[in-house]
């Protein structure tokens, strides 16, 4: 009933669309409408000029050969708005007249077959291709069309466009065993696979469900590649290396662990062992079912499920690939020199997991310190994952000489690779096994001809990178200093040209995993400033230090003076806000010259209330100005800073010096605050924000000495600061700056290399952007056209990507 | 499409605004007696009757200003419920929307009002108004009919219902700033703990300043008055919220990727030092790019809350509890992809299926969509709209109204067969259509 309903309303709305223009003395050309939230995807092969589909393998084209005339691939999209699926005939030669398909050329725009409501899954089996099988999330049911309606000129009414078999409940994800004799669907809400087999006629029998069990447990297995897959150039460049001892983040659920029940969400098969991977979305764990067992229906198809610590959104199992660089790895004969991999996209945090297949253990991928040792983590939230195999079926390596060196480069991706769709609109790529690997940046570090920069970084399980900068640059650049009068860069040697200026301080030798950032080593000056080296651990981000600057965190608007106790009261959390008072100081276990935060006298309260028009005479002697003509704050130190509350000092200190009593008679009790640092500068990366080690004790704040050193958010006038990303001394100004003024000091690290990206809405034809609302809702690689496909459900578009090298190809919309 | 259609109003919308724009209060049209015309907002009365709530007020802005009023009217939903139960076929058309509203339960006000909200004891509400700055409040009498200072069963406001004009009515001299376009409202005792009757009443406007009206202060005889002005808001802020569970004020901006909040101080002893204030902004990271969100709601039983962006077009969930735990970041939990020109957002638990259902209508792409947000996906859509904006969810007749602006009409629908595990559907639609094409 909504697809009738929807078509009829296109249909009015072109109508008037059409009218409007037809006033205009502009007329405006009008695209009718087509795809309508766009979701999954799904391939077919048509003989065009039988308009019959015949079996997936006949348009493999063998290489530089075109396919038969009339022999063309279709790409299946979900329309799940509509309830439709709609074609898009890929023309290989062209792709230029690649087109959408319309099924009823008697109706504007494009009109595809219905299925049923909220289509979720579409497959069409490879070799028998007559019947294509929809499953639909909003109205429970498997929707059996014939695949050959997605070449008709004019479909048959509505419900003669297809037959349905119903679920007991909604489905999420559908895949096809791989002898096409059955069907299995997630059916969450049951906590069950559903198992539909298709008869020989290709007509569909009721489901029968296996219910999954409640794991017994959900302990993780850990295990760190001594060796792994890498090449990274210069080969003497730093890299972190995970530590086996790290301890991991416990395992996750979406809810409560103690209740949660398995929620199974998307599938993947694996084909050598006939096992049927299910993931969930609600227990951290990946479900292994036996798939001969469910396909005869025998109990007792349920194996082991595999703890991952997360619950997963989305899974996807590499083939065997060399273990190592120069490992030998026949693909039909396993042996101890491959490995296989399975990656899923964390449901909690959108983070990507992998885990080495035959160990059923996590790997650690990143250093500690990171914020996850055991993921992998993107510029952004994964949505989606997509195995990309090129090239797989030679396996042949690029060597120097060889017909695959000129194009060895990055954005060149021959091997196995996972393609991740991210929620900014963008996908990312992980290494797997870059079949160029050796080629990339000369056999021996040599040869970066191809190549953005002088760096080349391949690394397994890590993002894709490219050199960001052809010209050297450091890992931080030129350090600015602004105060409310002006800006200067720092010189190489720190020293500024003002006293009410800060320097910058030698550093001394960089911390571990950090290298010389500012200057660069030919302006044979000391190191002011070390970063991070790792480019896979370091966030390119601005970072600040500002003189006596607030804690983000920290500011409100309904404090309470209370004259009781001379206590700011607030609907706060100042310790999670990183506050200190001096008695929090004194009262955590610190030792000097260990703890950055030892002696500090503690932060101060900022009143950024106007003096209210009703305040008692004389208060308006609290009103001063100060450097350029802005009002003095009123500022109390802070004496003890509890969860919501914060005890002040008996007077005012700054410039305006009156007792609390007197600012709490003039702004009566409700005042809006701020908190600052008091006598150092506060440090916040642009992307990371504060960082501390502030945690509540019965309602106090304290230090939390057990949490990592280098989570500071202060640094002291002639004391080195480090934390996780940089490291850098301020030196003690010669002079006390002025009140009021502002002082910040800009520390920008600079993007050396950078993820390889591609816009998920992006195309020759449309001029994507970031900021134009892309939003990914699959990814999948075509293994017999070797082409990426990206769906954007905001955008209603399809683009096609070449992947060798990365780059679209068409778009559809 | 729907963008060229929408240009076209904003064109139309702003020759005439620039025709009238120094003579909003001329003698012009009167308009026709309970007419829907270009209705923005609506909202359900918390008093019950027999099937589920007595009323539904609809806001018709008086969008092209044809006439020289905008109105609201109060339904009675009894009588649409008795003639929905008449509908054998649907969907079905009741062009007598006269024949539903409350006798004495319309009342004029000055044009372009844009928003709604109820007073929690349903005796009252309040309407911004973006011709001349103030905000209208109506009453709710004991009969259901409407009151606003004015005469006769229906009749235009008075100029005492006007509020926040007069700099004077309060110690700050402050006047309520242009561009009204969002409001919400809360009892100042069950919501601020602050003894006594009254509430608390919070404009947004466009160039992101926000205002407090307070209805306890002395001399005011009950009416609310402005005390005090914030600009702390982001430029293009689109709608507020207010979290009863964290007494937090949520805002949103078409400009800036940017998830403002906030909150009101009430001083109970000398309530005109009360005062609203902004405690930041948090910001969208991970979105391509967040900044164009127009509306919100709080779901504070789950600690989220679904925000509407168009950029992406989409619903955006955000994780309120791990948000606490972040800085200057939104925390979302999830994005679910919409249909161009998502505009406002509404949210329900309903008993008879045990879950929460969140519906956003898609005023350019003209479908509701339905978004189940413990699945965090989409779970239905609705079609047979022209130009849907704002929705109310009436959970015990298991209906929504929504208000169609494009066709100037009320469209009904019926969720009974979704809670039965089937789809929504448009069973009726209420008021004559006047399609916009229409409009001279």
């Amino acid at each position: 009933v909504i697809n009738i309903a929807k078509s009829g309303l296109y249909r009015s709305l072109v109508v008037v669309a059409a009218a409007l223009a037809a006033c205009s003395s502009d007329p405006e050309v009008i695209d009718p409408p087509s795809f309508n939230r766009s979701e999954r995807l799904e391939w077919a092969c048509f003989d065009t000029l039988k308009g019959q589909p015949v079996p997936l393998s006949n348009c493999q084209a063998a290489p530089g050969e075109s396919l038969p005339d009339g022999i063309r691939l279709h790409v299946l999209v979900t329309q799940s708005a509509r309830g439709e699926v709609g074609a898009i005939d890929i023309y290989q030669d062209n792709p230029d007249d690649s087109r959408r398909v319309d099924n009823d050329i008697r109706v504007p725009g494009y009109t595809f077959p219905a299925v049923g409501e909220i289509p979720s899954a579409v497959v069409v089996p490879p070799s028998r291709p007559d019947f294509t099988y929809v499953a639909n999330f909003g109205s429970h049911d498997i929707t059996l069309l014939s695949t050959s309606l997605f070449r008709v000129n004019l479909l048959p009414p509505f419900n003669e466009q297809f037959v349905s078999v119903p679920l007991p409940e909604a489905p999420t994800d559908m895949v096809l065993s791989p002898d096409e004799s059955t069907l299995f669907v997630t059916l969450p809400e049951l906590g069950a696979v559903g198992v539909v087999r298709i008869a020989d006629n290709g007509g569909l029998y009721a489901p029968t469900l296996v219910t999954l069990s409640q794991p017994t447990t959900f302990e993780v297995s850990v295990d760190v590649e001594e060796e792994s897959f890498q090449k990274v150039c210069p080969q003497d460049a730093a890299v972190s290396q995970p530590d086996a001892n790290t301890p991991i983040t416990p395992p996750r659920c979406r809810r409560d662990c103690a209740t949660a029940t398995p929620y199974p969400w998307a599938l993947e098969i694996d084909l050598a062992n006939r096992r049927l991977l299910v993931t969930d979305a609600s227990l951290p764990v990946i479900h292994v079912l036996d798939m001969d067992s469910l396909i005869a229906g025998n109990a007792g198809a349920e194996l082991t499920p595999i703890a991952v610590g997360s619950p997963m959104l989305d899974v996807v199992l590499t083939p065997p690939v060399p273990r190592t660089f120069g490992a030998e790895c026949n693909p039909a004969e396993p042996g101890p020199d491959c490995a296989q991999y399975l990656y899923g996209v964390d449901a909690v945090d959108g983070s990507v997991a992998v885990l080495d297949y035959a160990q059923q253990a996590i790997l650690l991928v990143s250093a500690q310190g990171s914020e996850r040792s055991d993921r992998i983590v993107l510029d952004a939230p994964a949505i989606g994952l997509a195995l990309i195999a090129s090239d797989l079926n030679s396996r042949t390596l690029c060597s120097p000489g060889s017909e695959f060196e000129q194009n060895a480069r990055a954005t060149q991706l021959r091997g196995v690779f996972i393609g991740t769709a991210l929620q900014n609109g963008l996908v990312q790529f992980i290494d797997v096994w870059d079949m160029d690997a050796t080629c990339r940046g000369g056999a021996n570090c040599d040869d970066f001809s191809r190549e953005i920069g002088t760096n080349v970084y391949i690394r397994r399980h890590r993002a894709r990178l490219i050199g960001a900068e052809s010209s050297d640059v450091g890992l931080v650049g030129n350090p600015s200093v602004s105060s409310l009068a002006s800006t200067a860069t720092v010189p190489p040697n720190g020293v500024t040209d003002s006293d009410l200026v800060p320097d910058l301080a030698p550093v001394g030798d960089c911390p571990a995993g950090q290298g010389r950032g500012f200057p660069l080593e030919v302006f044979q000056e000391d190191t002011l400033v070390c970063a991070v080296s790792d480019p896979w651990d370091r966030t390119v981000e601005n970072w600040t230090a500002s003189w006596e600057g607030i804690l983000p965190a920290a500011s409100g608007g309904a404090g309470v003076l209370r004259r009781d106790g001379r206590v700011l009261d607030a609907p706060a959390d100042f310790c999670g806000a990183g506050v200190l008072g001096r008695d929090n100081v004194v009262d955590s276990p610190l030792e000097a010259g260990q703890d950055p935060e030892f002696g500090y006298p503690g932060d101060q309260l900022v009143i950024i209330s106007e003096l209210p028009v009703t305040a008692p005479e004389g208060c308006q002697n609290l009103e001063q100005e100060g450097l350029s003509g802005e009002t003095l704050p009123i500022v109390f130190a802070i004496e003890e800073a509890r969860q919501d509350a914060l005890v002040l000092s008996a007077t005012t200190v700054g410039a305006i010096v009156v007792p609390f009593e007197t600012i709490a008679e003039c702004y009566g009790e409700l005042v809006q605050y701020e908190v600052a640092v008091r006598d150092a500068y506060v440090v916040q990366g642009s992307l990371t924000g504060l960082l501390h080690r502030v945690a509540e004790d019965n309602g106090r704040c304290v230090v939390d000495t057990q949490a990592d050193v280098r989570r500071q958010a202060r640094a002291f006038p002639g004391a080195a600061f480090v934390n996780t990303a940089l490291s850098f001394r301020i030196a003690e100004s010669q002079a006390a700056f002025p009140e009021g003024e502002e002082i910040v000091i800009n520390f920008p690290l600079q993007e050396l290399v950078q993820h390889v990206s591609i816009d998920a809405g992006a195309s020759e034809t449309r001029n994507a952007v970031p900021g134009d609302g892309t939003l990914p809702s699959s990814l999948r690689f075509n293994h017999i056209n070797q082409r990426l496909y990206t769906v954007d459900s905001a955008l209603s578009g399809v683009v096609q990507f070449t992947v060798k090298p990365l780059a679209a190809e068409s778009f559809f919309e | 499409m729907c963008r060229v259609f929408q240009l076209k109003l904003a064109v139309c919308a702003s020759a005439c605004l620039l025709a009238f724009c120094s003579n909003f209060r001329n003698e012009g049209l009167d308009p026709p007696p309970t007419q829907l015309y270009f209705p923005i907002a609506v909202a359900l009365s918390p008093q019950q009757c027999a099937s589920g709530p007595c009323s539904l007020y609809v806001v018709n802005s008086n969008f092209d200003l044809r006439y020289n009023a905008a109105s609201v009217q109060a339904l009675d939903l009894e009588l649409v419920q008795t003639a929905l139960d008449g509908c054998l076929d649907p969907p079905c058309d009741f062009p007598d929307y006269a024949g539903v509203v409350r006798p004495g339960g319309e009342v004029f006000l000055g044009s372009y009002a844009s928003d709604i909200a109820l007073a929690p004891a349903g005796d009252r509400f309040y309407v911004p108004i973006r011709s001349d700055a103030n905000l209208t409040y109506v009453d709710v009498l004991p009969d259901l009919s409407l009151s606003c200072g004015g005469t006769g069963d229906r009749h235009q406001c008075s100029s005492d219902y006007e509020r926040g004009q007069m700099a004077s009515s309060n110690p700050r001299g402050v006047v309520m700033p242009r561009d009204p376009i969002a409001v919400i409202a809360g009892s100042l005792q069950d919501d601020l703990e602050v003894p006594g009757d009254g509430n608390f009443i919070v404009t947004g406007h466009g160039d992101g300043q926000v205002g407090l009206f307070l209805e306890q202060i002395e001399g005011a005889s009950g009416a609310p008055t402005l005390v005090d002005i914030d600009d702390g808001y982001p430029d293009g802020l689109t709608s507020l919220r207010y979290d009863t569970s964290t007494k937090t004020i949520y805002g949103t901006s078409r400009y800036e990727p940017l998830f403002a909040e906030g909150g009101v101080a009430i001083e109970p002893t000398m309530m005109d030092r009360s005062f609203i204030y902004s405690s930041g902004t948090r910001r969208y990271i991970g979105l391509d790019d967040g900044s164009d969100t127009r509306d919100v709601q709080v779901d504070a039983a789950a600690r989220k809350a679904y925000v509407v962006s168009r950029l992406p077009s989409a619903l955006v969930i955000l994780d309120l509890a791990r948000q606490a735990q972040l800085s200057q970041q939104v925390a979302v939990s999830a994005v679910v992809g919409l249909g161009f020109g998502p505009s406002r957002v509404e949210h329900a638990f309903f008993p008879q299926i045990g879950r929460t259902l969140v519906f956003v209508s898609c005023f350019d792409q003209p479908t509701l969509y339905i978004i189940d947000p413990q699945l965090e996906r989409l779970t239905g859509t609705v079609a047979g709209f022209s130009g849907p904006f704002d929705l109310a969810i009436d959970v015990q007749r298991a209906l929504i109204y929504v208000a169609d602006f494009s066709s100037s009409v009320i469209r009904i629908v019926d969720l009974s067969q979704l809670m039965a595990g089937g789809g929504a559907h448009v069973i009726a639609t209420v008021g004559e259509e006047r399609p916009v094409k229409e409009i001279q």
